[in-house]
């Protein structure tokens, strides 16, 4: 199992812009109005030194993923712990995740098909991914869709410059701190969700420059997001885009250059659908390889098997996304942020 | 080794018949797709919405006996509490799903501008199949039905007829920036209006007015002709336009065409009341000149320029008079400018901004920069 740097930069790329995408520009708006642009910039810092821990700490122990280094660090019993949680904690993104997805395509594609199909068809397709050589398939494939998930999310902000009313951005910083206080945790729980490169970096052979790499994969993420809620924000205005479900959504159906090139939202969801599901292949693949690590099993691929049965049944088990109702910004907050700068001082202590 | 093959050719074959998703297609000539939608007043409280619809091209030639195209459109309507449910009443009548994601305009009748209409535009901007770059009109002297129902000349669909004219009057309102104006902190709002006329037996529609709706986006006033182009220059909200003015110095008549038109606002807010200097300018060019002046030479290009500047000065002056003293409403935006850049001292304007609109002093200044008279200076002579 090997994974370059360039494929990290993608994998961690096209998750920044589909967790924005689909989760976190509707309640961010709602909350911070016309000034998200500073809720951006500050949740960008928390991911930044976020993800920096996440890769100091993993760099301490090279070869090792966090289900063994945890255990290193924190010894047998509060490390094993650690350990199953961020299991059940990637677990759970991956359910949330694959229900947006089904919800999405059973909604607005395929309004006919029952939900179980849809489901069943991507939970095939998770098992032979992970079957042929789990992540490094996964960082391959990566390797295409990222560039082009990154022309279909940067093009489109330039193709309607012509409708911007830049008044719309003001007045600044008038309003409640307290909206763009939890405009930032919103946005930080998505633009953070960073945990995966804990398991992954075991895998890579050449670590030089290897934060370079990936925290310019969520500063890049992260510019993108600023720029496409401040996009909205000068089209639609602070309180229209903020009774939006779906933002970048609305923002792609208002696009009309030379009044030939319109309805573009069909484009962009073509390509979200790609991004969507690599996300969904690794978040299940760090699971199944977390869980063989933990419980020591040799075949990776009978655990596979099993997690596929239960996340399928657990989505069967959930009647509709509503994501206000899971959006508490503190789990995203300890599991990136506050468990990484632990295990960080812990490990820096011991080692020296 | 057969076994395995055979479970996997099974499998292949249920996944692609899973993956072609036939059982949800919708094909093209199942749908209705609405170029225009109309919303009038209906007795007892309703709504009636009317739908124009495209028909497919007839199968060879169909030139009726007694001469004249046959319609290529067809205008479907039913009555509702609400729009939603007057397109569930269409949908009994017709035989295809509805379609709105290619509609060009929203007309609205004047009855129903005149009660609010805002909460219509609910549906337009719901549903995930709308195009919120639909334009909105008010029509006037006729109901929006039959705004639909009539064929102008030349173009096959008045609705396209409608969206294309709207591009050369200088002034259009899409729905998605109709949204973003109401929801400015002062929301007077301004939107063109289509007025039907009656000329020998024969439909033409006009557009060349504009309509002032108040706070609670319920139709107010009119607003014609010069004064209409005055009031939007002020507003910032013109592209483009065309002016003719009597020039003194010529005893005639000069037109231009300015193509390229902006508004600069300077806030003055010291004091109780403030104040506001407001820089019109314009790039255009001379389009008919029926002086003796010689548009060429540069001295008489500029003295020209100064009086006609001076003319729609005039002119703007006339339009803040009546909107300041007569309307009171601020359709010029002056209060969204106070409220974005001083956002302090807007909370002590907020409160009866009409009256100190009213009470505004307003100063105008035109520049227009006049690029050239197109191929002759002068033109031909007039005896004096």
């Amino acid at each position: 199992m090997n994974i370059s740097k360039s494929q990290m930069f993608w994998m961690i790329f096209i998750s920044e812009i589909v967790l924005l995408t689909y989760f976190a520009l509707g309640p961010a708006l709602k909350q911070a109005r016309q000034d998200i642009w500073i809720s951006f910039i500050f949740a960008s810092v928390g991911a930044i030194v976020g993800t920096f821990l996440m890769i100091k700490v993993s760099l301490l122990y090279p070869n090792q993923s966090i289900i063994q280094y945890c255990q290193t660090i924190l010894g047998k019993f509060l490390g094993k712990m650690v350990a199953f949680s961020y299991i059940c904690f990637w677990f759970f993104i991956s359910i949330v995740l694959l229900r947006a997805q089904a919800d999405f395509i059973s909604m607005n594609l395929l309004n006919k098909t029952p939900l179980f199909i849809i489901v069943l068809l991507v939970i095939v397709l998770i098992i032979y991914v992970n079957w042929q050589s789990g992540i490094t398939t996964i960082a391959r494939c990566s390797e295409v869709i990222g560039p082009l998930l990154f022309i279909a999310a940067f093009l489109p902000l330039f193709l309607n410059v012509t409708h911007m009313d830049l008044n719309q951005l003001l007045p600044i910083y008038t309003d409640n701190k307290r909206s763009i206080l939890s405009g930032t945790l919103i946005t930080f729980c998505f633009i953070g969700e960073t945990s995966m490169i804990m398991m992954v970096t075991a895998y890579i052979k050449d670590t030089k420059k290897l934060s370079a790499s990936i925290l310019g994969a969520v500063s890049l993420g992260t510019l993108w997001g600023g720029l496409m809620s401040v996009a909205v924000v000068l089209i639609f205005g602070p309180k229209a885009s903020a009774d939006m479900y779906h933002p970048q959504y609305m923002f792609m159906k208002s696009i009309s250059v030379l009044n030939f090139i319109q309805n573009f939202d069909l484009i962009i969801t073509f390509f979200t659908q790609f991004g969507i599901l690599i996300k969904l292949f690794y978040q299940f693949s760090i699971s199944s390889s977390g869980i063989s690590q933990l419980l020591n099993i040799k075949k990776q691929k009978n655990v596979s098997w099993v997690l596929a049965i239960i996340l399928f049944l657990c989505l069967m088990m959930t009647r509709d996304l509503n994501y206000q109702s899971f959006l508490k910004p503190w789990i995203f907050v300890v599991f990136n942020f506050a468990i990484p700068l632990l295990l960080w001082t812990v490990g820096k202590i011991r080692s020296n | 080794m057969l076994v395995r093959v055979t479970i996997l050719i099974l499998l292949l074959t249920l996944m692609a018949t899973g993956l072609t998703g036939c059982w949800d297609l919708t094909e093209p000539n199942q749908l209705f797709y609405i170029m225009g939608s109309g919303i009038d007043k209906s007795d007892d409280g309703k709504i009636e919405l009317s739908l124009q619809v495209p028909l497919p091209n007839q199968q060879g030639s169909n030139q009726g006996k007694g001469g004249g195209n046959p319609k290529q459109f067809v205008v479907v309507s039913g009555k509702g509490k609400n729009i939603f449910d007057a397109a569930s009443h269409i949908v009994e009548k017709s035989s295809r799903k509805l379609f709105g994601g290619h509609r060009f305009v929203v007309v609205i009748n004047e009855e129903v501008a005149k009660q609010g209409f805002t909460q219509w535009l609910d549906e337009l901007i719901r549903h995930p199949d709308n195009n919120t770059r639909a334009r909105l009109f008010i029509v006037k002297g006729i109901t929006a039905k039959g705004f639909l129902e009539t064929q102008y000349k030349v173009e096959k669909y008045s609705s396209l007829s409608a969206y294309q004219a709207s591009t050369l009057i200088g002034y259009n309102n899409l729905l998605y920036e109709f949204q973003r104006d109401i929801n400015n902190p002062v929301n007077y709002t301004i939107l063109p209006v289509i007025e039907s006329v009656t000329n020998n037996k024969e439909y033409e529609y006009k557009m060349h007015s504009i309509a002032i709706l108040n706070k609670e986006h319920k139709l107010m006033t009119y607003m014609k002709d010069r004064e209409a182009t005055s009031a939007l220059w002020a507003a910032g909200k013109l592209h483009h336009t065309f002016i003719t003015h009597y020039i003194s110095q010529g005893d005639g008549t000069i037109s231009v065409d300015l193509r390229k038109i902006q508004r600069q606002v300077k806030l003055n807010i010291k004091g109780r009341v403030p104040s506001i200097h407001i820089k019109l300018s314009g790039k255009g060019i001379y389009t008919e000149n029926n002086t003796n002046l010689d548009l060429l030479s540069p001295s008489v290009k500029e003295s020209v320029t100064k009086e006609m500047s001076k003319r729609i000065q005039d002119d703007v002056r006339v339009v803040f008079d009546k909107v300041q003293k007569k309307y009171k409403s601020d359709i010029f935006g002056f209060g969204n400018e106070i409220a974005r850049k001083h956002p302090d001292k807007w909370n002590n304007f907020k409160k009866n901004w009409d009256e100190t609109f009213s009470k505004m002093d307003v100063t105008v200044e035109v520049n227009l920069s006049i690029q050239g008279g197109g191929l002759i200076g002068s033109g031909p002579k007039i005896a004096k």
